[in-house]
């Protein structure tokens, strides 16, 4: 198992350096650069003046140059810096992941409380009020745009009802606590958990159903085992593998964090980061978010195999 | 009595229990922005978040907004020009020197005097190769002894000079007019020399002075800000003008969610504007209102390249395109078609006849040769395809095809510069002087948008920029507008005006707009 756990992280590597230069390259190939931004239209400035400027941001040297540029700084140490505000790409990334994991951890928390319960009740009682009501919340939670949502949410839960702020994580102009903080969270939490409630309460009834056929569930009941002690030791147990790599999916947006969510509610997290970096092809931030998700997405998979092996130890045999 | 089962007593209880949090949590909602008694204080909600302190490297205005807050501008623009930090300017007869006298009680918010040193000393860092870290340094590139980036030339000097203790002079390459320097952000690039002074210049950015820098303008910061959240400025005591306001948060709210932000009393202004849509609908709800700034209109044109497409031709597309319609697409009756930059209220502004004559214009097309094969291709924001689709069926009447193409600004204007599209729509804030535009529509200058060598505009720009005699002034203004008509460097279509939402927190005064200090008047 070491030994391919220690292929893994090798192969890993070599792909999160192939996905670097891939986005780079992406970035890069956009119309426009930082300079552009900037002047939008104004034209106030030579065509001299242009060059000048794009020479001393280093914009006029060929993708591949700037890229090893970019990638000999990496390996020291130095993700570099923002065109746009010359802040250190680390410090912005260090401010902004803390928020994203807050309110997609949050978010993930409430569909998984939402839908795993909801998915195995549904799968339980087919053609109940139950299963409909999963059926209804996942076709909404699928269907709806999530900007829409959003709005909407805000619309009726913060400006008719006034239970919640509109946006921010904090009151302005307040000490920032747990509960200001809980309580800013709470609309976009839950309206980002709702999303994801589609395909996890379909996930989660699909492999319930299917182990609920298996001849070992017979078996448990004829024990006389308890009806609940049947579907959470056994059932559950056995339909978690699909639900856990359904949840693995989801792992790049716990990281890059939920944009339009993050873009409508002003929440401070990595999705904005990015979005805003693109819009203003400040191309030093995009490649450390990028380094920064692609890492984490390579270590929870394998962090994941291994309990894979956990919950169900044939697999460990089988490898 | 009806027995409730085991399954409806916790679907009860799991129901209430949710409803409890809910409404637990909502409790708290009703206390928000806790006040000082008396306090004047107001939440000014932004779009989009500041990110430097280093006032030269603004790229938006909300930036600049924070940044007037904290330093003050040596002079401003609003319907007239306003001296702020500099009392009084004398030119030399060829307007390539200037003598800047400084208002003496502008001082540090440390209680230091800003002087005359403090202005040398930052133009100069700011200039220099050396400094470090990336800068905007264009600005600076109308000084002697800088080259067309803005950054010191070797060897040479920066055409800023002291004096004395509160007298600048600054030498310019060529004659240099204030019309020259509307929303220069050098203007408020002022840094202190007694504690930046000392350090190489390589490691001024550096120093913990940028992590809640001390300015000389209104306000201080009241806590450290926290970039892509809020920022506090609180007024100073000891801020030469009487202020009418004592605290301002600065809060992002992103432009979708500003119309549920100021409904639900978060926010009691917001920047940029919102849509005519939007302001219609909000319009007397839960006590907002929308100010007219009378300073300022946005005029919406389509920056055509000059090259391709010559002047007859752009008075031809010009005939052939109904801006009555679009403007009222846009803002309803009160769009109104234009045919040059200036703006309506001004005494000199012509009225300007949109007149459309199809048959006309395909003579004046048919005599140039114009090429009806190939397409006009126009870039437009997403939020304007309508309007791009208008004029995509005015121009279809003479067999012109249009191509319209969307994308982010950045897209879009490079997309330009490269040649790939022709014509680009875009809105200009313009203000109320008839020579503040000419950079735009000079030769040379063109990188984005026009390309034009005609030096007509120029000239004529730059001969009102320096004639002191107002009613001379005000004859060479309606000739230029003529001008404009004439050569279309641009083809302008229509403007609008800028209306500021306001909650009843807020006193709306003249031209007021909310983004410097003393504009600004909190109900007490």
């Amino acid at each position: 198992m070491l030994k391919n756990i220690g292929k893994r992280i090798l192969f890993s590597i070599v792909v999160l350096f192939a996905l670097t230069f891939f986005v780079f390259l992406l970035s890069n190939m956009m119309s426009g650069n930082a300079l552009d931004v900037v002047l939008q239209g104004e034209g106030t400035i030579s065509e001299e003046a242009y060059q000048a400027l794009l020479h001393e941001m280093g914009l006029d040297l060929p993708i591949p140059v700037r890229y090893w540029n970019w990638l000999v700084n990496f390996l020291h140490g130095d993700m570099g810096t923002s065109t746009v505000n010359g802040q250190p790409v680390w410090s912005i990334l260090k401010e902004r992941i803390g928020p994203t994991l807050i309110l997609t951890g949050s978010s993930l928390l409430i569909a998984l409380l939402i839908s795993i319960p909801l998915g195995i009740m549904s799968a339980y009682k087919p053609y109940s009020f139950w299963d409909n009501f999963a059926s209804a919340l996942a076709f909404v939670g699928s269907s709806m745009p999530g900007f829409m949502i959003c709005l909407f949410g805000i619309y009726i839960f913060s400006v008719k009802l006034g239970w919640f702020p509109t946006s921010g994580m904090y009151y302005s102009n307040q000490p920032h606590t747990i509960r200001a903080l809980l309580e800013h969270l709470a609309l976009p939490a839950i309206l980002c958990g709702l999303q994801m409630t589609g395909s996890l309460i379909k996930q989660t009834r699909s492999a319930v159903l299917e182990v609920m056929n298996e001849d070992y569930i017979k078996t448990a009941r004829s024990k006389g085992l308890s009806e609940f002690a049947v579907v959470i030791r056994h059932v559950f147990r056995n339909a978690l593998i699909p639900i856990i790599t359904t949840i693995s999916l989801s792992i790049p947006w716990l990281v890059g964090g939920a944009v339009i969510v993050e873009k409508i509610f002003s929440w401070p997290g990595m999705g904005s980061l990015i979005i805003s970096s693109i819009n203003s092809r400040d191309y030093n931030p995009i490649m450390g978010a990028t380094v920064i998700i692609c890492t984490t997405v390579m270590i929870c998979n394998i962090l994941l195999d291994i309990l894979y092996t956990i919950i169900d130890p044939r697999l460990a045999k089988e490898k | 009595m009806k027995k409730i089962s085991r399954k409806e007593f916790l679907r009860g209880t799991a129901a209430g229990a949710v409803l409890g949090a809910l409404s637990g949590l909502s409790g708290g909602m009703a206390v928000q922005a806790e006040e000082t008694a008396g306090e004047k204080s107001f939440v000014f909600g932004v779009s989009s978040t500041w990110n430097t302190w280093l006032s030269v490297n603004d790229t938006v205005t909300q930036n600049q907004m924070i940044h007037m807050m904290l330093f003050e501008p040596l002079i401003t623009y609003g319907d007239a020009v306003y001296y702020r930090a500099c009392e009084s300017i004398d030119y030399s007869e060829d307007y390539k020197i200037w003598t800047m006298h400084l208002n003496e009680n502008i001082t540090w918010s440390d209680g230091e005097p800003t002087t005359a040193d403090d202005y040398v000393f930052s133009w100069n860092f700011l200039t220099d190769p050396e400094f470090g870290v990336y800068t905007y340094t264009y600005y600076f590139n109308l000084l002697e002894g800088t080259e067309d980036s803005g950054l010191r030339a070797e060897g040479s000097e920066l055409g800023v000079y002291k004096i004395d203790d509160y007298t600048l002079e600054l030498h310019w390459k060529e004659a240099t007019s204030l019309s020259d320097l509307t929303t220069n952000n050098m203007l408020w690039s002022v840094y202190p020399k007694h504690i930046l002074g000392d350090l190489p210049v390589a490691e001024i950015m550096d120093d913990p002075y940028w992590s809640a820098p001390i300015g000389n303008g209104a306000c201080v910061f009241e806590s450290e800000p926290v970039i892509g959240q809020e920022l506090v400025l609180r007024a100073r005591d000891d801020y030469y003008m009487e202020l009418d306001f004592d605290k301002v948060t600065y809060l992002v709210v992103d432009t979708t969610n500003a119309a549920n932000a100021l409904l639900n009393g978060d926010i009691d202004t917001f920047y940029p504007e919102l849509s005519t849509d939007v302001r219609k609908e909000l319009d007397g709800q839960n006590g907002i209102s929308f100010y007219l700034d009378e300073g300022t209109r946005t005029i919406y044109s389509l920056a055509i390249n000059n090259e391709r497409y010559s002047k007859p031709v752009r008075q031809a597309l010009t005939m052939l395109i109904d801006k009555s319609i679009i403007a009222q697409a846009a803002a309803g009756e009160e769009g109104v078609p234009q045919g040059d930059p200036y703006l309506i209220y001004q005494d000199y502004y012509q009225e300007y006849t949109d007149v459309v004559d199809v048959d006309a214009a395909k003579a004046i097309l048919d005599e140039e040769g114009f090429d009806y094969s190939r397409p006009l291709t126009l870039a437009c924001g997403e939020a304007r395809t309508n309007w791009a689709m208008i004029i995509q069926q005015n121009l279809a009447a003479a067999g012109i095809t249009v191509e319209i193409t969307t994308g982010d600004a950045s897209t879009i204007f490079s997309a330009q510069a490269n040649g790939e599209v022709d014509a680009v729509m875009m809105g200009n804030n313009e203000r109320f002087d008839p020579s503040s535009h000419y950079d735009k529509f000079s030769p040379g200058t063109g990188t984005y948008t026009h390309n034009n060598d005609d030096y007509t505009i120029y000239d004529l720009a730059r001969q009102i920029a320096f004639t002191e005699d107002e009613d001379e002034k005000f004859a060479l203004a309606q000739e230029l507008q003529l001008v404009y008509w004439d050569i279309c460097p641009w083809i302008f279509l229509f403007s609008i005006p800028s209306y500021i939402p306001t909650t009843e927190k807020l006193e709306m005064k003249g031209s007021s707009v909310m983004t410097l200090p003393w504009d600004i008047h909190v109900t007490a």
